[in-house]
């Protein structure tokens, strides 16, 4: 299923997160533009990614 | 959501990936858990300690405003005996073991330590003397040495998001202990935005309000506005913290935010607009199309103090409201229904107002908005229209001729657009009732017919005797009616549309494809030149698919448009497109085979009914997934679905003419999957006979029948007669493999299959093979029965879970006749012999027959042995 729309369904923090580090803006920025601390980034993008993962996988099945 | 869960303490959903994260943390040094009230910090906190144990045990220090002042007040406890709290001697008794082997330091809302025990936490991060789990809530003014936990990189910082609307309908379930509809938990993340306190806490009031109903196992919203008392408590102390004169202002944004800011600035003080920005009350923010905007800050806050209104305030309100919009003019269609809205829950009338934004309500799918303005004002035929058109929108069908019909002379004197529009809403209106009412739907034609004489009215006329005859079933009937004022050039594009649009209606079941693409194509071209909408453009787009789909033509390409026009449907913001758009979709499902794809489509379909559904798709949604059901083998729920949907069509019955053969197909399909082989093949056959205005359902149970064993002459020869007059593609192929069959001439059935195929009938075509490796197997020619086995195999690979015979019974059992068969399958899936004598009305006796000749014939001694040699249904799960 296509990934930006995938996206949409994740909580905007999280989406807004996945996709600033799509486009290649580093820690700082996503954190300026997100409005939280520099050091919770990387934990952001983590759990952010693994649930994307987790909601393509049950959007496939939902789907067969 | 995720692939398993990871908690083994009941209820927490939606964070496992966060569960994960905070568990791989403590392997560590330990995290902090920052997040806004109600987010679940503390659950979270608590899951991942419960997982840690017994391994490792916990100490907790939980943080309140009361101990803040003291220092070490949070601490104290850690103290060694009888000493004082001292960092040096908390530190050295965790180093010394005094509270266990490195237990985990948990502390709670760390925002409020001291700042000597904000200290200690520091050094114990600094020491590493024990990992640390802290919760933190966000926006609110933390010790300088709780922030240097994260910024100093002593510990991980895990921020946690609110719930995704996925993550709140599985808590919604779980709170409710049941499948709440899409509806329910949409409502539920929408006032809530995923904050898993507050949605816990509305459910509960929801459900004790009744807000929240158990129907069919599934719970659906209610409406009402009864008080929601625990989020009042909840959230109660926070709104009458702000000065009265704010909360006033509160009530105001509860009844109607968001509001322009010029609207506020009229009726509210400019300090208590700062107060509740300061306050955390109300926002304010620029919308690209709108411009400054206030809102409430969260929409619980204005669910709360709604519900908590006195009726006569909520009155004084409102028509304050009305009148500070009504100053400010704007002309945007949302903005004038949200004033007649506001005007009429005040409890005054304003005619002019009502019948424009009883228009919009219509068009913006608010039918009962529109007929609660319409039934406001004084009888005239103007409000009547406004009513009627509110009633039918929302499916009241019955409730419409006894408000139009004392209209009728004064319909039959009134404008010309006022004539035609009471015409059709009364027309159609008749024609969704039962009983005398589409005769009386021709009579009443028969009356307006005299109203005037021009191409426009004859055309409406004949538009009007169309539908008659549709509902009816008699399509040919319907096409004859049109064709004359089709050829009339004086008719007016807006005439001629409405009358291609009821032509359209007759030629898809009787499979003139060309003619129907030829059709739609003109009506979109004409919606264009009327100015019509890009919604409107776009669902016309989406009738002419239907044509195709139905015919089997094209059908990959179908779906990539359609999908186009589902994501443009949701660009534009219109959830009522979901149902349509869906549903073509699973049809396309269905047609090629593809019966698990549908199912999960025709789910959706059915959970967005409730988002609306102005093309009354309903009965037809459920029939399809009646059919599809059937097909897996799910006889219960394909049971259930036909409840729906003749439920469906109760609450429309003129369409119960319209749709008999339909329905009387998904009945035989359902015998089929009931293992019921031969009831369902003699149901197909008088599917098929009864349905010869509807070529599609007609060729579909043919060729069913046929597939089950149906006499292979008969049905070719009435496939052909089908297709004569007819541009179906799928109907051509169904009587070219019937044709194939009566010729007993296994190439030209493994032609067939391979036409199928390169359609993208991959049901039709792994049926088709099979029965061609039948043939060739049973004329001894092995090498052929290969090649056919191979289609049939790779046509099945998309079909998996259907359970139709040719393919679920092996190939080693095709020696069985159909009989004996049908007998099998019962026995496979548990049947006794009693049960199955009853079944198929024989004698036990004769059923013991069978099952012993059926047991020889195979090689096995048992029903065990009869279920491992024919492994029904199992080309793959269901």
């Amino acid at each position: 299923m296509d990934r930006a729309k995938v996206l949409d369904q994740l909580p905007p923090t999280y989406a807004a997160a996945l996709r600033l580090n799509d486009a290649g803006a580093g820690h700082a920025a996503i954190a300026r533009e997100l409005n939280i601390p520099v050091e919770a980034v990387p934990r952001l993008l983590e759990i952010g990614a693994s649930k994307l993962d987790a909601l393509q996988r049950s959007l496939a099945a939902q789907h067969v | 959501m995720s692939g398993q869960r990871t908690s083994h303490l009941p209820g927490l959903i939606g964070r496992d990936e966060e569960l994960r994260a905070v568990r791989t943390a403590l392997e560590g040094a330990g995290c902090v858990i920052a997040g806004p009230p109600g987010v679940g910090k503390s659950r979270l906190a608590d899951d991942a300690i419960a997982m840690l144990a017994p391994q490792r045990g916990a100490i907790r220090v939980v943080a309140t405003p009361s101990a803040r002042t003291l220092p070490f007040g949070a601490v104290s406890h850690l103290a060694p005996a009888g000493g004082d709290p001292s960092i040096a001697g908390i530190i050295g008794a965790l180093r010394d073991g005094h509270f266990g082997p490195r237990p985990t330091v948990v502390v709670d809302d760390a925002q409020w330590l001291d700042e000597a025990s904000a200290a200690l936490v520091l050094a114990i991060a600094t020491t590493e003397v024990a990992p640390l789990l802290v919760t933190l809530r966000t926006r609110e003014p933390a010790p300088s040495a709780v922030t240097s936990l994260w910024r100093q990189r002593h510990l991980d910082r895990v921020d946690l998001q609110p719930l995704s609307e996925q993550e709140v309908e599985r808590l919604v379930d779980d709170l409710l202990g049941a499948p709440s509809h899409a509806q329910a938990h949409g409502w539920v993340h929408r006032l809530a935005q995923g904050n898993p306190l507050y949605v816990t806490e509305l459910v509960d009031d929801a459900r004790r309000t009744g807000r929240l109903a158990l129907v069919d196992g599934r719970w659906h919203l209610a409406g009402g506005d009864a008080p929601l008392e625990r989020l009042g408590d909840l959230l109660g102390s926070h709104i009458r913290s702000a000065s009265e004169p704010a909360q006033a202002g509160l009530e105001l944004l509860a009844l109607a935010a968001p509001l322009p800011l010029g609207v506020v600035d009229d009726l509210l003080p400019a300090d208590v607009l700062e107060e509740l920005e300061r306050a955390r009350l109300a926002t304010v923010r620029d919308d690209p199309h709108q411009g400054l905007l206030v809102d409430v800050a969260h929409p619980l806050y204005g669910e709360v103090v709604r519900s908590g209104l006195a009726e006569t305030t909520a009155r004084r309100l409102r028509r304050d409201l009305a009148d500070a919009l009504g100053r400010h003019g704007s002309a945007a269609p949302t903005e004038r229904l949200r004033v007649a809205r506001l005007v009429l829950e005040a409890g005054q009338i304003d005619e002019a107002r009502f019948l424009d934004a009883s228009a919009i309500a219509l068009a913006h799918g608010s039918p009962n908005l529109a007929r609660r303005l319409a039934e406001a004002l004084p009888p005239s035929l103007p409000a009547a229209l406004a009513r009627a058109q509110g009633l039918a929108g929302s499916g009241r069908f019955a409730e419409v001729d006894a408000v139009l019909a004392p209209f009728e002379d004064a319909a039959g004197t009134a404008d010309v657009a006022t004539a035609t529009q009471y015409v059709e809403v009364r027309v159609r209106s008749l024609l969704a009732g039962s009983g005398d009412q589409p005769e009386r739907a021709r009579e009443l034609i028969d009356r307006v017919e005299r109203w005037r004489d021009d191409a426009d009215w004859r055309a409406l006329v004949a538009t009007a005797r169309c539908w008659v005859a549709v509902r009816s079933g008699a399509n040919s009937t319907a096409r004859a009616i049109v064709e004359p004022s089709l050829t009339d050039d004086a008719v007016s594009p807006e005439a001629r549309r409405t009358l291609l649009l009821s032509y359209r209606m007759a030629l898809v079941p009787l499979g003139r494809v060309d003619e129907h693409d030829a059709v739609m194509a003109e009506v979109v071209a004409l919606t264009e030149q009327l100015g019509g909408s890009e919604a409107e453009r776009a669902f016309h787009q989406l009738q002419l698919e239907t044509g195709r789909v139905t015919a089997g033509r094209d059908l990959d390409g179908t779906r990539t448009r359609v999908l186009a026009h589902l994501e443009r449907a949701e660009q534009r913001g219109e959830p009522s497109e979901r149902v349509a758009t869906l549903y073509l979709l699973a049809g396309i499902a269905h047609v090629q085979g593809h019966h698990q794809g549908a199912r999960g489509l025709l789910r959706q379909t059915v959970d967005h009914l409730a988002d609306g559904d102005p093309y009354h798709l309903a009965p037809h949604v459920h029939l399809l997934l009646a059919t599809t059901l059937a097909f897996l083998g799910d006889e219960r729920l394909a049971r259930r679905a036909l409840d729906d949907a003749d439920a469906a069509i109760a609450s429309k019955p003129g369409l119960r003419a319209q749709l008999a053969a339909e329905v009387a197909h998904a009945q035989a399909v359902i015998e089929l999957g009931a293992g019921h082989e031969s009831a369902a093949r003699d149901a197909l056959l008088e599917v098929a006979a009864a349905a010869d205005e509807d070529r599609f359902v007609a060729s579909a149970s043919l060729h069913l029948a046929l597939l089950l064993g149906a006499n292979a002459e008969l049905c070719a020869t009435r496939l052909e007669a089908l297709v004569e007059d007819t541009q179906d593609d799928a109907i051509h192929l169904r009587a070219r493999h019937a044709r194939a069959l009566a010729r007993r001439d296994p190439e030209a059935q493994l032609a067939a299959a391979e036409a199928f195929e390169g359609a993208g009938l991959h049901l039709d075509a792994a049926q088709a093979a099979a029965l061609a490796a039948a043939a060739w197997r049973a004329a001894g020619s092995p090498r052929e029965a290969t090649r056919a086995d191979a289609v049939a195999a790779r046509c099945a690979a998309h079909c998996p879970g259907v359970r139709v015979p040719a393919l679920t019974v092996p190939p080693d059992a095709q020696e069985l006749t159909p009989r004996e068969r049908e007998i099998a399958v019962l026995a496979a899936r548990g049947r006794t012999n009693p049960e199955i004598a009853e079944d198929l009305t024989l004698s036990q006796r004769t059923v013991e027959t069978y099952v012993l000749r059926v047991y020889r014939k195979l090689g096995v001694n048992n029903r065990r042995g009869l279920a491992r040699a024919l492994d029904p249904g199992s080309t793959s799960s269901p």
